[in-house]
């Protein structure tokens, strides 16, 4: 009976329990879907990992003819980099060959992947560097998005630096293996804590939010069960049997939605993810234990329901309300934040960010928490002005404020979130502008083999830019060209009058920043450095300059050389474009590095901060439904009362207006100062720091504020409100 | 031996005390009505009593065991074991036929099924519903819902009946019939009765009555009238 009773319970056709009856699905719905997204993302992840191990090069132990020679380089297309794996094919014997592709390419040949591949069709320029090319197969990609090529290389085109490979695959035992990749893929700690952060928790805080919704009849039932001295596993009972009847059907269709989209799922950009179609799809046990799991959750968060409702001093059979209390508890988050933020100066730059992280969580969970607090003094205050629902309305937020903030927490929440995005973005796009859009053109190539012929031809080819060596130790930047070749392309870079070759006092500086050198390398033109040659500082009148063969460049390990290209006559690019497409077909081996490769590194947080707000703002959105909701269905009761000692139907609506608006101003508001601070704290991360998004920051404001003054106002107008007409069975 | 003792009661709730120092004994069979303008402290002394609130001091012995020592759980299941409860509007499950209804107290107990169904029915017919017991509560009249929560507080054959106004919502037939009842089945099982009510004519069917006036029994307005 007791099942019957809580199933019947469930499926009342009673107005007081319809509310329920679609938020409890409706949330564990949702919150299945978040589930299995974050299972699946980590089953994504983890396939990532799986497919980048398959096609690691597996080092030579002893070098010999029999070897794939390997050289991966970074190249530049449209301003992403993209990773070329240069392969020469053996003197002797069956090569082995990377996942995806149906043997190794030949010089001038090009597998690519499809992301590289669509920009090749696309790209009638770029298409120039690869004219032989053919699509990898899935295996050989770690993400659908990925931008990789496998390129020919003639096997008289290698240097020291390339790799002598016997296998492609997981390195065992001993081996030794190289990691293709342009980026690290996540590690898995880092997966779980975004998953658990900004996928499980948001569904957690729905299906709370759902599994609580309000239901008059619910609580009456068990307050009568109360009444009679129903054990307390009794309530569980009904409880449990009750919830369950409402949200395993959610939980189903939840479950088949995500078993129906899960193998369509391909990149996801607010994640910065780019799983292969597939990489989603869970073993049909994970999906069911993480369904169950959901509907054990909501069972146990439904079970603490009706155990409370005796300590529940409006549910006794005759009301004896006490003014609620708010533990010091609810300051802990936005005082650690402070302290936290206070602190920073004093913190590693490697852990700031990180920290930074930490304190805009904390804050944006200290929103709910303080919000009651400010609706308390709010309503203390409002309680002076003398009129009678200043007096009511004001007494009422002062006397239970947290049931009277918890509408709109979700709001509050969601409008934190939202201008925490929108700091981040504004930070992202400072970064991308100042990496993309340099003050000048220029572009670094590393070489393997170059003759002193090919880099005549490709300097003639790309005049009138200056096509200079450079060689990079460990404490200097040499630059084969004097001062007065390149001030031609970089403005304000000046001379020295005596010595035109070389710089004045702030011809240094400004070329260091054009190549973006961190400021301990000194920054040295020498014009009669030569592609692998020897060269030492002139030393008051006496020099020494012992040149080698190019082909000698594999002895010297202890500097790396490359080509400087500087070019004030197009956009950066552009050059970047060229010189690729020029040296990719002229130079087997070599790579183009823009000033893209200057572009600051963002910890993967960052990318899980960014996916996980668009995700919780995206849940609370939801989540801001059910609890307005909830309040209206549940003031049915006081506006009775109220009709009844002879609160006229106008001051009724005043009232409900007051009630409705003033706590959504005030917790909005704790919102919106809580947003502002972690977006400023964003945008002063940015190098040099920008602007705050005003604009912006209004344009979410008016969102955030437009439905709750309209819902207020349709309230004090009568438009919407909670029924009198219905009485409670 | 006293199915119910209550010593040195007191309630308070902030800025106000609700019950002060209330003491009196209650033997099987008995009945008291307690009587008293509104806010006198009725039913807060009865809610006290079954253990549904927990008194700010004093102690209360129900039965064998003093509800003031239990947790709450434990005076939960006190009030299943000895305590049936009649409220003035009934308080029935509309989810669940009246039998159901009934038979729930002796199911919250772990009564057999069957043995729960026809304990039920029995009861019914002794409160003249029999031909009701399938019927949903939703259906029947005031005097017959406060009729099948007499049955529902007998069922289980409880040593204490407690009564909160439970003629207040009906006309004077209905009224007269409910307190027939009400004093005539705790009567056949010996059961002790705290009734509180408005009504001097509910109150006259009890062995004892006493007035509470501010928390207080009023000490000039103790009657005590024979069976």
């Amino acid at each position: 009976m007791i099942v019957r009773l809580a199933f019947r319970l469930a499926t009342s056709r009673s107005p007081e329990h319809r509310w329920r009856q679609l938020a409890v699905p409706l949330a564990s719905s949702i919150s299945v879907i978040l589930v299995l997204f974050g299972s699946g993302l980590l089953a994504a992840n983890r396939r990532q990992e799986e497919r980048l191990l398959e096609r690691t090069p597996i080092l030579a132990e002893v070098p010999s003819d029999a070897d794939v020679l390997l050289q991966p380089r970074a190249d530049v297309v449209n301003g992403d980099q993209y990773l070329t794996i240069w392969l020469a094919a053996p003197l002797e014997g069956n090569p082995p060959v990377p996942p995806g592709l149906p043997r190794l390419p030949t010089p001038g040949e090009a597998f690519v992947s499809p992301r590289l591949a669509q920009v090749l069709a696309e790209d009638v320029d770029f298409a120039r560097r690869y004219p032989l090319w053919t699509q990898i197969g899935s295996d050989g990609l770690v993400a659908s998005d990925e931008l990789i090529a496998y390129v020919g290389l003639p096997r008289d085109r290698v240097n020291e630096r390339t790799h002598h490979i016997v296998a492609f695959g997981r390195p065992s035992g001993s081996q030794r293996g190289l990691v293709l990749g342009l980026s690290d893929l996540p590690r898995s700690s880092q997966m779980v804590t975004g998953v658990v952060i900004f996928a499980f928790l948001p569904g957690l805080i729905l299906l709370y939010l759902g599994a609580s919704a309000n239901s008059v009849l619910r609580d009456h039932r068990f307050q009568v069960l109360t009444w009679l001295g129903a054990p307390r596993g009794t309530l569980v009972k009904v409880a449990v049997a009750e919830v369950l009847s409402l949200a395993a059907p959610g939980v189903a269709l939840g479950l088949v939605t995500w078993l129906a989209l899960a193998p369509k799922v391909g990149p996801m950009p607010f994640v910065w993810m780019d799983p292969l179609k597939g990489d989603l799809v869970l073993p049909w046990w994970v999906a069911l234990l993480d369904s169950v799991a959901i509907l054990a959750i909501t069972s146990t968060l439904a079970a603490a329901g009706p155990l409370a409702i005796g300590r529940r001093p409006d549910l006794r059979p005759r009301p004896s309300l006490g003014r609620a209390r708010l533990q010091d508890y609810r300051l802990y988050p936005l005082g650690i934040a402070a302290l936290i933020l206070l602190a920073r100066p004093w913190v590693s730059e490697a852990r700031a960010d990180g920290l930074l992280v930490a304190a805009m969580v904390l804050m944006l969970v200290g929103v709910p928490l303080v919000a009651p607090l400010v609706v308390r003094q709010v309503g203390v205050h409002l309680a002076h002005i003398h009129t009678v629902p200043t007096l009511l309305a004001g007494s009422r937020l002062g006397w239970d404020p947290i049931r009277n903030a918890r509408p709109h927490i979700a709001a509050a929440t969601l409008v934190a979130l939202t201008l925490t995005v929108l700091g981040y973005q504004k930070l992202t796009n400072a970064e991308i502008r100042s990496g993309h859009a340099p003050p000048v053109a220029l572009v670094t190539v590393n070489i393997n083999v170059a003759t002193a012929d090919e880099i005549g031809q490709l300097a003639s080819e790309l005049r009138p830019a200056v096509v200079a060596v450079f060689r990079e130790d460990a404490n200097r930047w040499i630059v084969g060209a004097n001062c007065q070749e390149i001030s031609r392309h970089i403005a304000g870079m000046g001379c020295d009058q005596n010595s035109p070759a070389d710089f004045d006092s702030t011809g240094e500086l400004r070329m260091s920043q054009a190549l973006g050198l961190p400021s301990q390398l000194d920054l040295v033109l020498a014009p009669d450095l030569r592609l692998g040659t020897e060269w030492h500082e002139h030393t008051g009148s006496e020099s020494a300059t012992h040149e080698h063969a190019p082909s000698d460049l594999s002895q010297t390990s202890h500097f790396h050389d490359g080509l400087l290209v500087i070019d004030s006559t197009t956009s950066p690019a552009d050059l970047e474009q060229s010189v690729g497409t020029l040296t990719t077909t002229a130079l087997p081996g070599s790579s183009v590095l823009g000033v893209s490769r200057f572009r600051r590194y963002y910890p993967p947080s960052w990318s899980w901060t960014v996916a996980g707000l668009a995700m919780a703002a995206a849940v609370l959105t939801l989540g801001t439904i059910l609890p307005i909701m909830d309040r209206l269905t549940s003031t049915r009761a006081q506006r009775r009362h109220l009709l009844k000692i002879g609160v006229t139907e106008r001051r009724l609506r005043f009232l409900e207006a007051l009630l409705f608006g003033i706590p959504f101003a005030a917790v909005i508001g704790v919102g919106v100062t809580a947003g502002i601070t972690s977006c400023w704290l964003l945008v002063s991360q940015a190098h040099p720091p920008g602007p705050m998004p005003w604009a912006s920051i209004v344009a979410v404001l008016m969102a955030a504020t437009i439905p709750g003054t309209a819902a207020s106002l349709a309230v004090a107008l009568g438009i919407v409100g909670s029924s009198t007409s219905g009485q409670a069975e | 031996m006293a199915v119910l003792r209550v010593e040195n009661l007191t309630l308070e709730i902030p800025g106000r005390r609700l019950l002060d120092n209330i003491s009196f004994d209650l033997e099987r069979g008995e009945s008291i009505a307690i009587m008293g303008p509104s806010g006198a402290g009725k039913t807060s002394l009865i809610n006290c009593v079954c253990g549904i609130v927990k008194p700010t001091s004093g102690r209360i012995w129900l039965v064998d065991s003093e509800v003031t020592l239990q947790t709450a759980s434990k005076r939960a299941a006190s009030r299943l074991a000895n305590v049936g409860y009649v409220f003035q509007f009934g308080e029935l499950l509309p989810e669940i036929s009246v039998l159901e209804n009934v038979a729930l107290p002796l199911k919250l107990r772990g009564v057999p099924w069957d043995d729960a169904e026809r304990r039920a029915a029995h009861q019914l017919e002794t409160v003249g519903l029999a031909n009701r017991g399938r019927d949903n509560p939703d259906v029947l009249s005031g005097g017959e819902v406060q009729r099948v929560a007499v049955s529902r507080a007998m069922v289980t054959e409880p040593a204490l009946i407690l009564a909160d106004e439970p003629t207040g919502a009906l006309d004077e037939e209905n009224s007269s019939r409910v307190c027939d009842l009400i004093f005539s089945l705790a009567t056949t099982f010996g059961a002790a009765v705290v009734v509180g009510t408005h009504n001097p004519e509910v109150a006259s069917r009890a062995h004892r009555s006493v007035i509470l006036r501010d928390g207080r029994i009023d000490a000039r307005a103790r009657i005590g009238l024979p069976s």
